[in-house]
């Protein structure tokens, strides 16, 4: 009995073949194999593009590049664990610093401690946008300016959204990939 | 016994000096190796941190190292191990934690006698004036985030300190 498979050419176009059923399954084994790993590759190929990207925009420094070599096969979505868990830490932060700024007389020893939290976390994780953000916070803060405190954590909200959009991306792609 | 702890402005003795870290980055490779192999002493490690993912971070970047480490939650933490009987060859202090911070942990540590390497860890720096956290008793200060290279130059004073 004949049995068409379908198929991939080497230029990459589809193409399809008649064989026996004595060597249907093999062929058909080898041939769904090489279009897994065609599509893996391809794949992981464009997330080490994206993390890329992340360094050169500087959304991410070296700190992230360690904390990717910290998953292991116990672990593989170790690093989508760190990132989440950063996120969640860093939203609650921030909303905690907002409530403060609506305050008329903000408790600017608690915003400098939280200010001081946002770059603890973002130092570790490797959020360097952000991290770089926490200073301006962190200055006003100690100098109890409520104006520049305001101004520091809007922008700090801006960089922080943005960089939760990226990781986000990266840690959706990194559920795929097995990261 | 515990070292003495520098003043002020000997602060630079406690700078991450990345030139020298290049210079001894064979020293380095090869004390990394030592421990991960067993072949240099099985080190201890308590890892005092009130955030979680600091926590898995350093923890695991210690069990690479071939580091057998524990991790608490606050410098209350901390001590109350040390009185269940436990000891570490180094400790890596947070400075900023609830319930106790890392300033009042190391100073009572200290009192109560315990000689551990302890290395503050924290994301200001030493121009922040963290100089009341270095007098509590701290070995070492490193800014972080806690690479491998910072953590092989503390491993390398526990090393000095042990023998």
């Amino acid at each position: 009995m004949l049995i068409c498979i379908p198929g991939v050419n080497p230029q990459g176009t589809m193409q399809n073949s008649w064989q026996s059923d004595n060597h249907c399954l093999s062929n058909l084994s080898l041939k769904l194999l090489y279009l897994h790993a065609e599509l893996f590759h391809s794949h992981h190929g464009l997330l080490e593009e994206y993390v890329q990207s992340l360094f050169d925009e500087g959304i991410v420094n070296d700190q992230f590049s360690q904390i990717q070599t910290l998953k292991s096969m116990e672990q593989p979505d170790l690093v989508v664990q760190l990132i989440d868990a950063y996120l969640v830490d860093v939203e609650m932060i921030l909303s905690e610093l907002t409530s403060y700024s609506d305050f008329p007389d903000v408790d600017f020893s608690k915003v400098t401690l939280l200010a001081h939290k946002v770059k603890d976390r973002s130092s570790c994780i490797g959020a360097e946008h952000v991290r770089l953000a926490c200073d301006e916070l962190i200055q006003a803060s100690v100098q109890m300016n409520k104006q520049n405190f305001v101004r520091a954590l809007s922008w700090i909200k801006k960089e922080f959204s943005c960089t939760q959009d990226k990781l986000e991306s990266y840690a959706q792609h990194g559920h795929a990939d097995g990261a | 016994m515990a070292v003495l702890h520098p003043v002020v402005n000997q602060i630079s003795e406690f700078d991450v000096d990345q030139q020298k870290l290049k210079n001894t980055k064979m020293e380095d490779e090869v004390l990394k190796s030592g421990v991960a192999s067993g072949r240099v002493q099985k080190m201890t490690a308590l890892i005092v941190d009130d955030n979680r993912v600091n926590q898995t971070i350093h923890h695991r970047l210690l069990q690479n190292l071939g580091i057998e480490n524990q991790v608490v939650g606050n410098g209350k933490e901390a001590i109350d191990v040390h009185c269940s009987g436990k000891n570490f060859d180094l400790i890596l202090m947070d400075l900023d934690m609830p319930v106790m911070n890392g300033i009042e942990a190391t100073r009572k540590l200290r009192a109560m006698g315990i000689q551990s390497t302890i290395a503050g860890v924290s994301s200001r720096s030493l121009t922040d004036n963290i100089q009341e956290f270095i007098e509590a008793g701290l070995d070492d200060f490193q800014e972080k985030p806690l690479t491998i290279a910072k953590l092989v130059s503390i491993l390398r004073k526990v090393q000095n300190h042990n023998n």
